[in-house]
């Protein structure tokens, strides 16, 4: 406890430091802003900034970039939440509930809950990673391809109660989630599936081609399709802050978000993606109501805001103490420690301790400086809203062609966006939600790439998923989860039809 | 066909352009763009900020790094492929697009050798043969003869099939008569952290990823890709002096698109030299996995050379080992 002290005051001693401070606050302000751009989510904010800090010393140069990773994380739901684009897999979810509250006139109450569960949950996040980032560590290489695996069967199920519709078609979006996920260069074997010839589509379509369209296009589209819808939108604003009533049924969502949120943060090889779709599957399971989920419920954003950002903030100790980044952000943080002279890994924590206690210190005091920075912008973004859709449109189409251009250069990107908007739209239409596909394509990559692993590995037995104890109890938790989620529809479904 | 055509008008015209008045007098007047067909922060592109911030103090224009990632490095040589040959764009290409793609991707969109002219070779990049610390094997031999007893029973962690660590661990095993089973990995993590938790023995990465497991003692390096040992592991034996046809290695090159003037790209490779040899540059290279370039090859002529060999020896390796592009 005593050195747990000492560290933590030279963390603190290092982070408070007048530079420090400057460039934390840099950081959390430029990745807010450009966090907020639809389709700019972390991983391209800090690409485009990288070059920016190699002038730095390393501490201010890594304070700068979490601080970037933070902000963006928090801008991203800014935009998830008003115009209903995900930047990121991780605020698909707030993008659920939270644009339903901005529809329903409620945006401020949702910017507020969400920036006050990230802070928590940040400043939960932050205190665990001091205490316990070392012994945590242990765990993250108890988790192999086999055990991933099943984990990501697991998350399957939670997009199945993701779904607020007919179960069958949340399954159907499913596949097709699954089925996109193959799109690219086969792992094994270096060759080409459904690729067309065409190297843009070699390394499978972006996560933020696909959300963008079938999102942020489709929700502008269908939006066109009913013009009355926005004067609802438009003519209530409503009180900027959660209620009082509001902050009591966020409390224990976000003290639930924070606790799924760290624990899967922890997990390399991504597990953070998981942590608001399950905090979401959770709340509504837990929900006196579940059918006000989808429709606006505050607990929706509470919950999966605060393991979003608890997620991303433990993601931070494989990175810290074992050198493995857990996802494409992380990784840039090892390029950019790398090009500062720092090979990550264990020996960081000892050989250079003034800049492991400074950024754990730093991360603390990025997400006070974000609640700060936050509050008072939630009633510019609220006023956002306001402006005609005639203007506000095609700012936002152009804002997410720029933005995805951005990230990998291609102009094919940019068609692509404007094809799975109209895919989107169409589903919508149809009454298919989204959501479902997006998580089965986010987990459909991570599935294929940890089974054909694990088969390898087991040299083709099949057993080595019930065998393997964690395994074995991932799947049991997924098919009690199964049955626990179609059981009730199947009995609707026979009542619905008996009363015929 | 048509690219390669539109390739050989532009070449006319560059060497037309060059016979004009002394192009690299006052080059460059402008920023320069050097492409990096690997995502920021990768190796290649940690080197390629390193050497291009040097540039851009020696030559007083900015040197800016274009990240152009994908496909397996095709995006990126092709959108230099196109550019234009007047001596603003270059690019830091990597072995696997020079001489890897050739070999294993059908209908490549770039020829290595006719769209582009080398610069300078600028470093070579080490992989590392390593083992998880229970294994019973302190060298090379060891390995092949642990593998030996009991065949197919020792998996090992690579990038994929047709990528630099699969090619060398397919070559042992073809070289050597082991039955290693290769697991592919896309993310270096994965990869990292499987072989230090056990599941996969052994692994083949990059020295700069691996270097704080080495010295941590949870990861143990048996053997060094290639024909050279390396200062930052001296008693570490090269793969080469066991194994004698698998010398395949990782390096980086500087090329420019075909018909680039010549004394552009003289006064290039010059000043790569003087930034590779600039003292700060020397000291951290070893540490990040890299070793720099000496002599001949950092000239046009030089790298040429360096190219043809490694172009003509790849093709053999990877069609030894039955790989047909797809």
């Amino acid at each position: 406890m005593d050195t747990l002290i000492s560290n933590l005051s030279l963390g603190f001693s290092v982070a408070l430091g007048l530079q420090n401070l400057g460039l934390a606050f840099v950081g959390c302000m430029v990745g807010t802003l450009i966090g907020v751009l639809p389709g700019v989510g972390p991983v391209a904010t800090i690409a485009m900034l990288l070059p920016v800090t190699f002038s730095l010393d390393p501490v201010g140069a890594l304070i700068m970039l979490a601080g970037i990773y933070y902000g963006a994380q928090y801008g991203g739901s800014t935009t998830a939440i008003l115009v209903n684009i995900p930047g990121e897999a991780t605020s698909v979810v707030t993008a659920l509930d939270g644009h339903a509250m901005a529809r329903r006139g409620r945006a401020g109450a949702a910017l507020g809950i969400a920036a006050i569960g990230s802070f928590f949950a940040g400043t939960v996040a932050t205190m665990l990673i001091a205490a316990l980032g070392a012994p945590l560590t242990k765990a993250a290489l108890l988790f192999g391809p086999t055990e991933y695996f099943s984990l990501m069967v697991m998350g399957l199920i939670f997009a199945v109660v993701l779904a607020g519709g007919s179960i069958l078609k949340a399954l159907a979006m499913i596949m097709l989630g699954l089925l996109l996920s193959t799109v690219g260069t086969d792992l094994e074997t270096g060759d080409q599936r459904m690729t067309f010839g065409q190297p843009f589509l070699w390394d499978g379509i972006d996560f933020a081609v696909l959300a963008m369209g079938v999102f942020g296009i489709a929700e502008i589209l269908r939006n066109l399709g009913q013009p009355e819808d926005r004067d609802l939108v438009r003519g209530t604003i409503g009180r900027l802050l959660p209620s009082q009533a509001e902050m009591r049924q966020s409390l224990a969502p976000i003290l639930r978000g924070t606790l799924l949120g760290s624990a899967f943060g922890i997990l390399p090889g991504n597990g953070a993606v998981l942590a608001p779709f399950a905090s979401y599957a959770v709340e509504k399971k837990l929900a006196a109501d579940p059918s006000r989920f989808g429709k606006g419920a505050i607990e929706a954003v509470a919950g999966p805001e605060s393991a979003n950002n608890a997620g991303a903030q433990t993601s931070f100790i494989p990175l810290l103490t074992l050198g493995i980044p857990a996802n494409a952000v992380m990784a840039l943080m090892v390029g950019a420690m790398t090009i500062q002279g720092i090979i990550p890994g264990p020996q960081v924590m000892t050989g250079n301790p003034s800049l492991f206690w400074g950024m754990i210190a730093s991360m603390w005091i990025g997400n006070l400086m974000l609640l700060v920075i936050n509050l008072p912008l939630v009633g510019v973004w609220v006023k956002l809203l306001q402006v005609p859709y005639r203007l506000l449109f095609p700012v936002i189409l152009l804002f997410c062609c720029i933005g995805i251009y951005s990230i990998n250069g291609q102009v094919t990107d940019v068609l692509f966006i404007g094809l799975f908007g109209l895919a989107g739209f169409i589903l919508i239409r149809c009454g298919f939600e989204p959501a479902p596909m997006l998580l089965g394509f986010v987990l459909g990559k991570l599935m294929e790439e940890n089974l054909r692993r694990a088969l390898i590995l087991s040299r083709g037995s099949l057993t080595t998923f019930v065998t393997e104890p964690i395994s074995a109890g991932l799947l049991a938790v997924s098919s009690i989860l199964l049955v626990a989620a179609i059981v009730p529809n199947i009995r609707r479904g026979r009542e619905e039809a008996f009363a015929e | 066909m048509l690219i390669l055509s539109r390739r050989m008008a532009l070449a006319g015209l560059g060497a037309l352009v060059a016979c004009g008045p002394a192009a690299a007098a006052d080059w460059p007047q402008k920023p320069v763009t050097v492409i990096v067909p690997q995502a920021a922060g990768n190796s290649p592109d940690v080197l390629c900020r390193i050497i291009t911030d040097k540039l851009s103090r020696a030559l007083g224009q900015q040197f800016v790094v274009d990240n152009r990632p994908g496909a397996a490095n095709v995006v990126g040589m092709q959108s230099a492929a196109r550019a234009a040959n007047d001596g603003y764009t270059f690019v830091f290409a990597t072995s696997a697009a020079l001489v890897t793609n050739p070999y294993t991707i059908k209908n490549l969109s770039y020829d290595p050798l006719k769209d582009f002219v080398p610069v300078a070779m600028v470093a070579k990049s080490h992989h590392l043969l390593l083992v998880n610390p229970n294994v019973k094997a302190n060298s090379l031999a060891e390995l092949i003869a642990l593998e030996k007893e009991k065949p197919g029973s020792l998996s090992v962690a690579v990038d994929g099939p047709r990528n630099i660590s699969g090619l060398i661990a397919q070559a042992i095993n073809k070289q050597a008569g082991t039955k290693m089973v290769l697991v592919p990995y896309n993310t270096i993590s994965n990869a990292v952290q499987d072989s230090i938790s056990g599941r996969t023995p052994v692994t083949i990465q990059s020295a700069s990823v691996v270097e704080p497991f080495i010295k941590d003692g949870s990861l143990r390096a048996i053997a060094v890709a290639g024909n050279e040992r390396i200062s930052t592991h001296p008693d570490v034996p090269a793969i080469a002096e066991m194994l004698k046809s698998v010398e395949l290695q990782g390096w980086f090159m500087v090329m420019a698109p075909v018909g680039t003037p010549a004394d552009i790209l003289d006064r290039m490779s010059k000043a790569i030299a003087a930034a590779i040899a600039e003292p700060d540059v020397k000291e951290r290279a070893p540490g990040l996995g890299f070793e720099l370039a000496k002599g001949e090859p950092i000239s046009p002529s030089g790298a040429k050379a360096f190219l043809d060999a490694q172009y003509a020896y790849t093709g053999t390796v990877i069609k030894s080992l039955g790989i047909e592009p797809n």
